[in-house]
């Protein structure tokens, strides 16, 4: 029922534009009427798709604080159970070195999940900063960023990372972390170049201009306001990248290896020929994770656009 | 209607006003204009690398000058091309003149961005045509009331702010206030939210207000509230008030003067009541005569003027044409019009215009042009 | 100008989703269009107007359902341009097979929508947009023969011949809305529904066109649907005009007459909304309130809450359209003023008949309305 009213406010006012008599706001309803349309008729699972998400990023994060907790095996610990299979001592079994897997999967999500969001956010920053930046100022200011902004898009980023991890004598989530975030900022900044120049052009921007406001807060108050869906669904984006990088580099050994990681323990299963022997509980959780991490994350990122979006916010509830 | 509000024109008084250049010496004389365009000329340029030849834009204002004085109202009517909402944009300093001045107080305006522009916009408001788009659609109504009060430092504490706030909602008839404070733009219809335009205009407590196109998406009912809402504010706080519009009719109902724009230029400009029952310039007659008049459906005479018969579009302002730039539409287009941009013509009562028909010589000697029979007007 | 109709639409209903959330975007709508008039609906943002000619054209998408009503058209008896003489029989357009659909369209009923800049293809040249509908509907039309008939439309309505071969982006806004005109001429319907033709247009270009579609109507003799918020248009154009509010038809009349004797008190704030060029200047307020948000229609007349003259029965009872005078079938209301049953007080003296226009009766009351109606929204 609610649903169906949705579906009425929204195509409706698209199709007779409440107010609105101008010509081309015939096409701007229709977008909107249609856009409206498709998230109303796919509300339904949104919501559910939100929930799962929600729901897997909750497990996790939950997971990271409080799982060592529970575990009371270091998972460091070296024991004579050498790669045994999962059973009522080792709930996933051991590593070639006898150590719980079980433990090394919890106590590894914490790392992941840390370096994973801590690069995501970094790189959002810094594309937020410099895409807004050189989409509202235009001109030269524009040209020199968009400059920059594509020699980084331009540049392999994987490559890159894996020359830049293998070079920096210091090795560890620090560094591959910094790397990472050097990398991954450029796309968002793009993307968010682009909204801003579109953006700028609009009548409230100017019509804050002409209040007065100065450019900082035209800028962040203004139109970053209305880019929250793009920034947080690129957050979302980015977090995804750093996690999967962040495994691939330590997969390769290229991060510090000594540290309990989903990367890691892949790194170390794969040198050890664990599938050849058979050792599939060493690499299936860890791999499962990554991928249940990374499917919640893009869940989540569905329901973005009702949290920021205030007009879609009514629809929700209503 | 004598309501004493704290942003009427008595209270600022008693505050002061911060950020004009010169000391009020004494109160606003009626006929001195607070706020004049003299010849002012806008060319946007066209983007691209142009090595040879001369550089291409577009000439959207060519050599306008107008006044607004506290109290009264003008209205710049023309189509779209016209130039109009260029005009009120310069006024309001969103980009700078290419060349002419613009003067409040008397002193020249300069520079769109940083302190002196806030100054100046603490003066000058400016009202958009779009009440869709002109507010942002993630803030809240406090919000974009609230902003202008904070920036021009009518209000501090969030208190004051709140109190202010609200005085502005009643002042334009969004009552109670409560109702609406917290809402967003997309909750409420278009005459609300031109309304709280309105409201966020006079937050800056200004002395001018221009309005671009203020009605022209609003539902036809309600256009008129909104324009007597205006009327009202205009003479509570003496304003001074620039109407640009596309609807003659609608000049006439609001504006003590009317300037009328082709191109770019300035044909015509008057009292209002003179320019719309006495149009001399042939563009003035050609939109009065097209312009919906019901009432006057029935006389017959209208499809019988020579300019009904001419077509054509208004010129490219990229490469405009030379001279006046009606003369490739207008059927008493003299030689001399092809050359030279006409100069002012008084034609009295404060009425003039720009055209060789009723200028009396002209540089080519001492040529008094023909006037064709049928250029006076239709009543 | 014949007196047979040519549209017949009987209690009409539209709604937007279903069941117990619907918005009613046109409610119980009846009104006949005869042959080579000019119809003017009228009305403002929510009132219907565009989504009555939607579903007349059958143009309507999911989740807007026609609940109610019957569109009836009666086809010119003269041949289609293939040659073979068309049907005459009545069609039931809400009835329309997708094959009958396809034969009707464009052939008995075109279109012109608001803004030709979105009706036209921007990377198709005039040319290849009107032989294309030609070669849609015609298909044993020759290259020769589309050419040919492309080149007669255009200059029916006015585009130089050497502009055949221009992409819209090179047409100004009037010759566009003019190439838009030729598209929907190109197979001599009977019917063109036009949405808003000149709200885009500038005064002048907007009189030329005006002056266009009625020269095109006395020589092709086809009826318009012409819709626009700006009644004063349909003033000048129009021989019949109905208004409508809130998904409702209030009022039809001819054109003159709704003019001098506007009998529905929203016919008449409307027409004092608009200020006048020429006579006395006076104040003059539009309608208090504003048009109601159609998910909470208030009950009763949707009029009410903004209209001076309600009286106890306007809350409860929804007026129907009803005919006031029987030598006159096609002037209707729908007001409880004019239905004597309803216990109506006297007859206000704006609406009986007085030139309240050429300011000979009082006008409505001056002050601007006191405070915003607030709850129509919520």
């Amino acid at each position: 029922m609610a649903i169906k009213q949705r579906d009425a406010q929204a195509s409706f006012q698209g199709q007779q534009g409440v107010g609105a008599l101008r010509a081309d706001e015939g096409i701007r309803a229709e977008l909107l009427r249609r856009l409206a349309k498709r998230r109303a008729n796919l509300s339904l699972f949104r919501s559910v798709k939100i929930r799962i998400g929600l729901g897997i990023l909750g497990f996790f994060v939950l997971l990271a604080i409080f799982g060592p907790v529970f575990v009371h095996q270091d998972p460091q610990a070296f024991s004579s159970d050498v790669l045994s299979p999962p059973s009522a001592a080792h709930w996933m079994g051991t590593t070639q070195t006898g150590q719980d897997v079980f433990a090394q999967v919890i106590d590894g999500t914490r790392m992941t999940l840390l370096v994973g969001f801590a690069v995501g956010a970094l790189a959002t920053f810094l594309s937020v900063v410099i895409g807004l930046t050189a989409g509202y100022f235009g001109g030269v200011v524009d040209e020199l960023i968009s400059l920059v902004i594509n020699v980084f898009l331009v540049i392999p980023a994987l490559p890159l990372t894996i020359v830049l991890a293998g070079y920096i004598p210091v090795r560890g989530p620090l560094p591959v972390a910094v790397v990472i975030s050097l990398t991954g900022w450029a796309w968002g900044a793009r993307v968010l170049r682009a909204q801003t120049m579109s953006l700028r052009k609009r009548e409230f921007v100017e019509a804050a201009r002409a209040s007065g406001e100065s450019t900082f807060r035209i800028i962040f108050a203004e139109i970053l306001t209305n880019e929250l869906a793009i920034v947080a669904s690129s957050l979302i984006f980015t977090i995804i990248y750093a996690i999967f990088s962040e495994v691939g580099l330590e997969f390769l050994g290229l991060s510090d290896v000594t540290v309990t990681s989903w990367g890691n323990m892949l790194f170390w299963a794969t040198n050890n020929q664990a599938l050849l022997l058979g050792a599939w509980w060493w690499i299936v959780p860890p791999g499962l994770c990554i991928a249940l991490l990374g499917a919640g994350l893009a869940f989540t990122n569905n329901g973005i656009d009702e949290l920021t979006n205030p007009r879609l916010r009514d629809a929700s509830r209503g | 209607m004598s309501i004493l509000h704290p942003f009427s024109k008595s209270s600022v008084d008693k505050t002061g006003q911060n950020g004009s250049r010169k000391p009020a010496k004494n109160k606003a004389n009626q006929d001195t204009p607070i706020l004049e365009a003299l010849h002012i000329r806008k060319e946007f340029p066209l983007g691209g690398l142009k090595l040879f030849g001369p550089r291409r834009g577009v000439k959207a204002v060519e050599d306008v000058s107008l006044a607004l004085r506290p109290g009264r109202s003008l209205a710049v009517v023309g189509e779209s091309g016209s130039g109009k909402t260029t005009i009120a944009r310069l006024l309001a300093q969103l980009y700078p003149v290419s060349s002419g001045s613009i003067r409040f107080r008397g002193a020249a305006v300069r520079g769109t961005r940083g302190r002196k522009a806030r100054a100046y916009r603490r003066h000058v408001q400016l009202i958009f045509q779009d009440p869709f788009s002109s507010l942002n659609p993630m803030h809240t109504i406090r919000y974009h009331l609230s902003r202008p009060l904070r920036i021009h430092g009518h209000a501090r504490s969030a208190a004051q702010v709140e109190r202010q706030v609200k005085a502005l909602l009643e002042r334009v008839n969004l009552v109670p206030a409560e109702q609406y404070i917290d809402k967003f733009p997309h909750q409420l219809s278009g005459g609300q939210r031109q309304r709280v335009a309105i409201a966020r205009a006079l937050a800056a407590q200004p002395e001018v207000l221009l309005a671009d196109e203020p009605v022209s998406m609003l539902d036809v009912s309600i256009r008129l509230d909104i324009l007597n809402l205006l009327l009202r504010l205009k003479e509570e706080d003496r304003l001074a008030l620039l109407y640009i519009t596309h609807d003659i009719a609608s000049a006439r109902y609001f504006a003590d003067e009317t300037l009328v724009m082709y191109a770019g230029q300035v044909v015509e400009g008057g009292p209002s009541e003179e320019v719309i029952q006495q149009p001399k310039h042939p563009y003035t007659q050609l939109l009065l005569l097209s312009a919906p008049a019901p009432e006057q459906a029935e006389e017959q005479h209208r499809a019988d003027s020579p300019l009904l018969a001419t077509r054509g579009d208004p010129p490219s302002l990229i490469d405009p044409p030379k001279g006046c730039r009606f003369h490739p539409r207008c059927p008493y287009a003299m030689p001399i019009c092809r050359e030279q941009v006409p100069p002012r013509t008084d034609l009295g009562a404060g009425h003039w215009t720009h055209c060789f028909l009723y200028g009396e010589t002209t540089r080519l000697g001492d040529l008094k042009p023909a006037r064709p029979t049928k250029v006076a007007s239709e009543e | 100008m014949t007196n047979d109709a040519v549209l017949e639409v009987k209690h009409l209903s539209v709604d937007y989703g279903s069941a117990a959330g619907a918005v009613h975007a046109v409610d119980d709508v009846s009104f006949t269009l005869r042959r080579g008039q000019i119809f003017g609906l009228a009305g403002e943002s929510g009132s219907g107007k565009s989504t009555l000619a939607y579903a007349i054209a059958r143009l309507l998408r999911p989740p807007a359902v026609v609940t109610k009503g019957e569109v009836w058209f009666y086809p010119r008896s003269d041949e289609a341009s293939d040659g073979k003489a068309a049907s005459t029989a009545p069609v039931n357009v809400l009835g329309l097979t997708p094959q009958g659909l396809r034969a009707f369209r464009w052939r008995r009923l075109s279109i012109v929508f608001q803004s030709a800049m979105n009706a036209l293809n921007p990377v198709l040249d005039i040319n290849t947009q009107i032989t294309d509908v030609l070669r849609a509907h015609e298909p044993g039309m020759s290259r020769k023969a589309r050419q040919e008939r492309a080149l007669e439309l255009l200059r029916l309505v006015g585009i130089a011949p050497d502009r055949l071969h221009s992409y819209p982006h090179e047409l100004s806004g009037g010759m566009r809305q003019r190439a838009i005109i030729a598209i929907a001429l190109a197979l001599n319907p009977d019917l063109i529904i036009m949405d808003e033709p000149t709200t885009a247009l500038d005064v002048v270009v907007q009189r030329e066109i005006l002056a266009e579609i009625s020269a095109l109507r006395d020589r092709l003799g086809f009826s318009v649907i012409f819709i626009t918020h700006d009644l004063s248009l349909l003033l000048e154009i129009s021989d019949q005009i109905a208004i409508m509010y809130a998904g409702r038809l209030v009022e039809t009349a001819k054109q003159r007459a709704l003019y001098h004797q506007p009998r529905h008190p929203y016919t008449y704030g409307l027409l004092h909304s608009f200020p006048k060029l020429h006579g006395p200047r006076q104040n003059m307020t539009g309608i208090p309130g504003s048009p109601p948000d159609l998910r909470a229609v208030p009950a009763g007349c949707a009029f009410n809450p903004r209209c001076n003259y309600a009286f106890g029965a306007c809350q409860h009872v929804q007026p129907r359209l009803m005919t006031l005078c029987p030598a006159e079938p096609e002037q209707q209301v729908a007001c409880h003023l004019y239905d004597p049953k309803m216990g109506p007080p006297d007859l206000p003296e704006a609406l009986s008949g007085q030139d309240a226009l050429i300011g000979n009766a009082a006008p409505a009351p001056q002050k601007e309305s006191a405070h915003e109606h607030s709850s129509s929204l919520f």
